[in-house]
């Protein structure tokens, strides 16, 4: 399946659709693995046909791409180089039988600024997915109001 | 601090008396966290968690039941691990401590706890700062 077709079965879902093609130009998954991830519910912890050596790295690292995702989006593609006046890092905390969570925080002024996830990963689906993507980006938008505040006050 | 550390872990029945004193050091030294040492890895994941709560019970001691504290321990292959302490209420940073986990020993051990520690001592003043001005 090319991406054009992966594409379209997102054409009523513009955040997911957003999501998938950043994935591809990212070069973080193949258009066969976006499909399983973004498209259909997952039928487990993580999609069975992708699971590599390591089931914990494989959720840690899609947590990690939609946070880092809702940080460009928000923060700009310059979030992590030196031009960025901040210090920010996403750790993720997958687990495949609890709660997962991923974090994104500010080191200089030692701020959260946003707690993604949250749920279990089973049964993963699109709607899940989208609510996960844009709860992180509306937090690291309201981040962005605390920082300032506590640059100021740090100052 | 290491010394106080390996009586905490022994207190807490996180380990036998004989892995404390002859392997504990040298555990990850010898054989590490990989793609292909994934058993390690969890070992290792384990162990950033008992240095945490090692650190927060020492530093905050009583405190601790009032806030809301997470520890996330990481072990990265191609990213460095890292402990991560955060308190959700008034969304601080408490500690963040990068660990060379690929030579995992015990200096390496003792320059983490004191890092983290230190952290977290810092972080009392500015989590007291934070609920008086943020609310």
């Amino acid at each position: 399946m090319g991406l054009k077709e992966v594409l379209e079965k997102l054409a009523d879902k513009p955040l997911l659709k957003e999501f998938a093609e950043w994935l591809y130009e990212h070069e973080y998954y193949g258009e066969d693995a976006i499909e399983k991830l973004l498209c259909k519910e997952w039928d487990g912890a993580y999609p069975t046909a992708l699971i590599s050596d390591d089931l914990l790295v494989d959720i840690g690292s899609f947590l990690y791409f939609m946070a880092e995702f809702a940080l460009e989006k928000v923060y700009g593609e310059d979030w992590w180089t030196v031009k960025s006046p901040l210090h920010i890092r996403i750790v993720p905390e997958p687990s495949y039988d609890d709660r997962s969570y991923v974090y994104v925080l500010e080191l200089k002024t030692r701020t959260v600024l946003a707690e993604g996830c949250g749920g279990k990963t089973w049964h993963f689906n699109p709607e899940v997915i989208t609510e996960d993507l844009e709860g992180m980006i509306r937090q690291l938008e309201e981040s962005k109001s605390l920082l300032a505040v506590r640059i100021m006050a740090d100052s | 601090m290491i010394i106080k550390f390996e009586d905490w872990l022994l207190e807490n029945g996180y380990y036998d008396e004989e892995t404390v004193r002859d392997d504990l050091y040298w555990r990850w030294y010898d054989n590490p966290p990989s793609p292909e040492n994934l058993e390690g890895a969890a070992d290792l994941e384990r162990f950033l968690v008992y240095m945490a709560r090692f650190a927060v019970e020492k530093v905050l001691g009583e405190a601790k039941s009032r806030m809301s504290i997470r520890i996330i321990p990481f072990v990265g292959f191609d990213a460095p691990s890292s402990i991560t302490v955060v308190e959700l209420t008034t969304k601080t940073v408490l500690g963040y401590v990068e660990v060379r986990s690929g030579r995992f020993e015990v200096f390496e051990m003792e320059r983490v706890l004191k890092d983290l520690i230190g952290q977290l001592r810092e972080s009392r003043k500015i989590v007291a700062i934070r609920v008086l001005v943020e609310g």
